[in-house]
């Protein structure tokens, strides 16, 4: 009883500071409301998030071609991409999964092209340290994915 | 604006009510549990009262526990009547609502393993922390242990226990928890709609500081909090601010708080709530970089939390549409705690005006005379009975896990009428309704993965990447609907149709 009556008294008192508390607590999180304009710069920022970056290769087909082809040797016969080509490539080497999933491979095939991801990092890992790549890696991963690519080809004019 | 803050309020008191109610009811069966058949010694010594297990103890038992931030209150309120310390009550009150076994497959499924783990361990530390440090600061703060009461056995004990319950359920925790729920209704009032979408992107250093202003006041049920950290997860949002929603999301709000204020003191509930905060908050900050997901491109913004903010806006019967969300968002049989509940408690209100002196549990108490019992009767300890209700609650959760996540096949069925709504309301150019489907299909896909990790033991990368194609296609989908490029949204729609049948695929015939 003795509880009771002092849990109802300081409810009481503890009420109004309550709202007052709740109030600032949520002020602070939501910035006491927001403007029309924050609101259409906000939309703006959110279309950006999924706009599509234009290295990203469109399709698993392209994604071979696109390793291949960011990837060369320069007139001297070296490796040198810039930073931003080494940036690019590492960027594409992580949509493996994404678009291997994104295509009609089976659960063998996208396991073979993710397990190509590793060898792919381990060259763009070779050249950021400034050594010289092994292009034989670089070659035979892009040939495993060349060689799926070839397969959904293949199956889908067969299903055709 | 004022209807519409009205209805706000209302809405997210009445909706957060419902998805209270299981947990409440477990709660309120756990005090009664505690009282009838542990007795006050029995609760004292399941709490390690007088040894330095204490605070262990109660980070187990809350880690076991389905219970919530308020269903958690008839508990404490038992724990304190059972003269248990402050900081063992408290550290309770904390933990008990983070985890349960279906929030914990969740999370172990749909965000990063590690972090939940971390989080998990980080939760001991804290209650760990904070309640040796309140004891050490507030000694002396347990009631002294009352009479204990012994019950007569067989049935006069179970209507023991369902009094206990029925007399807790219209008392002083319906009215904590009723103070509670009334953080999430002022959320839903005065938050503008949509307004926490940018608050706690990864870039943003003051995210787990404006998360605890979020956290403390809104109530999320352990489920609630792990959707939410998956969805703060998979947008690459702020770490630390998805810790501070675990632990203060989940285990705080303001009925907890005004209780602790109201038995130990304004100054001692405030010492705790600021232990806990402060001792939450370095450990985001600490946690913030190291379990950031590398694999993800963060996201600009997230609409977790859109559910805390005001669900009305510019709509021009604000009746009507309070009407329609709510029998969209409560499904029929999502009401039936809540009934058991109303039940428990007019038999509660019931036996308080009619026997205010409790000769109803006096003739209880009464030793009945037994004839010799038989060969095969067995008398079976209260506190043993107690254990065994305790660990039939836990039993009960983790069986729940199976209904709560269906086979693979099943969920692609069930998935079936989100889909259908979603693709129509978007080729209609509905943002509405395009939202309302899109967020039970995306429900429907992750716990499809939850259901397969449950009977496989694992989820592939490739299953993996199967739903988590059909998701971000699902939220491309939705913000195309409202800027209203139809183009865009008729090859998003073929692309869904396209990841839906891979998906589908991959889980009927490649696990």
């Amino acid at each position: 009883m003795r509880l009771a009556d002092q849990s109802r008294d300081v409810f009481q008192r503890l009420q109004y500071s309550w709202l007052l508390t709740a109030a600032v607590l949520l002020c602070l999180t939501s910035g006491c409301g927001r403007s029309q304009s924050d609101d259409e710069h906000e939309h703006e920022h959110e279309h950006s998030h999924h706009a599509r970056p234009a290295h990203k290769p469109d399709n698993f087909h392209e994604l071979p071609r696109e390793l291949q082809r960011r990837l060369s040797r320069d007139e001297s016969g070296a490796v040198r991409p810039s930073q931003r080509r080494q940036q690019q490539l590492r960027e594409i080497v992580g949509w493996i999964p994404e678009l291997a999933a994104d295509s009609d491979l089976r659960r063998a095939g996208f396991d073979t092209a993710v397990s190509q991801q590793p060898k792919f990092q381990q060259v763009l890992d070779e050249i950021a340290a400034g050594r010289s790549p092994d292009m034989a890696v670089w070659n035979a991963a892009v040939d495993q994915l060349q060689q799926l690519a070839d397969q959904l080809k293949s199956n889908a004019e067969n299903q055709q | 604006m004022a209807a519409e803050m009205v209805s706000g309020f209302a809405f997210r008191f009445l909706i957060s009510i419902v998805e209270a109610a299981p947990f409440l009811l477990a709660g309120l069966i756990t005090a009664a549990v505690l009282r009838r058949f542990f007795g006050v010694a029995g609760t004292r010594r399941l709490f390690g009262e007088g040894t330095r297990w204490g605070l262990f103890r109660a980070w187990l038992i809350g880690m076991l526990l389905p219970v919530c931030s308020l269903g958690v209150i008839p508990v404490i309120r038992e724990l304190r009547r059972a003269g248990v310390r402050g900081g063992t009550i408290l550290a309770f009150a904390v933990s008990g609502p983070l985890f349960n076994p279906l929030s914990l497959l969740y999370g172990l499924t749909l965000s990063e393993p590690m972090a939940i783990v971390l989080f998990g361990l980080s939760s001991l530390v804290i209650v760990t922390a904070a309640g040796i440090i309140w004891d050490w600061c507030f000694p002396q703060s347990a009631l002294p242990a009352p009479e204990e009461e012994t019950y007569g056995i067989g049935s006069r004990r179970m209507l023991a226990v369902a009094a206990a319950a029925a007399r807790e359920s219209c008392g002083a925790s319906l009215v904590w928890v009723l103070t509670g729920l009334s953080g999430v209704g002022l959320a839903g009032a005065f938050l503008p709609p949509n307004s926490l979408q940018h608050t706690f992107n990864h870039d943003n250093p003051w995210a787990p500081l404006l998360m605890t202003g979020l956290a403390i006041p809104v109530y999320a049920t352990p489920m609630l909090a792990m959707t939410q950290l998956g969805m703060m997860f998979q947008h690459a949002n702020s770490v630390g601010a998805a810790f501070v929603l675990l632990i203060l999301g989940a285990g705080m709000n303001f009925g907890l708080l005004g209780w602790s204020m109201a038995e130990y003191g304004f100054r001692r509930g405030l010492a705790w709530l600021l232990l806990i905060s402060g001792i939450a908050l370095g450990l985001a900050l600490i946690l913030d970089k190291p379990l950031f997901p590398q694999d993800i491109e963060p996201s600009d913004h997230t609409h977790a939390f859109d559910i805390y903010c005001r669900p009305f806006d510019s709509v021009p019967d604000v009746v009507a549409a309070f009407q329609q969300r709510l029998e969209r968002d409560v499904s029929p049989w999502e009401w039936r705690p809540l009934f058991v509940i109303g039940g428990l408690a007019c038999l509660g209100l019931g036996l308080r005006l009619a026997d205010r002196r409790e000769r109803f549990e006096a003739w209880l108490r009464q030793s009945r005379t037994v004839s010799t019992p038989g060969r095969f009767d067995i008398v079976i300890p209260g506190p043993v009975l107690g254990l065994l209700s305790l660990a039939g609650l836990i039993g009960l959760s983790i069986s729940g896990c199976y209904a709560w996540y269906p086979a693979p096949a099943d969920c692609l069925v069930a998935m079936t009428d989100a889909r259908i709504g979603a693709l129509s309301a978007a080729l209609a150019m509905d943002h509405e309704e395009t939202k309302y489907w899109s967020e039970r299909y995306d429900d429907w896909t992750r716990k499809m993965e939850v259901g397969t990790w449950l009977r496989y033991g694992s989820l592939p990368l490739y299953h993996r990447w199967k739903t988590r194609l059909v998701r971000e296609q699902l939220e491309m989908l939705e913000h195309e609907v409202d800027g209203g490029d139809r183009e865009a949204v008729q090859k998003l729609v073929t692309a869904i149709s396209k990841s839906q049948r891979r998906m589908s695929e991959a889980y009927r015939e490649e696990l």
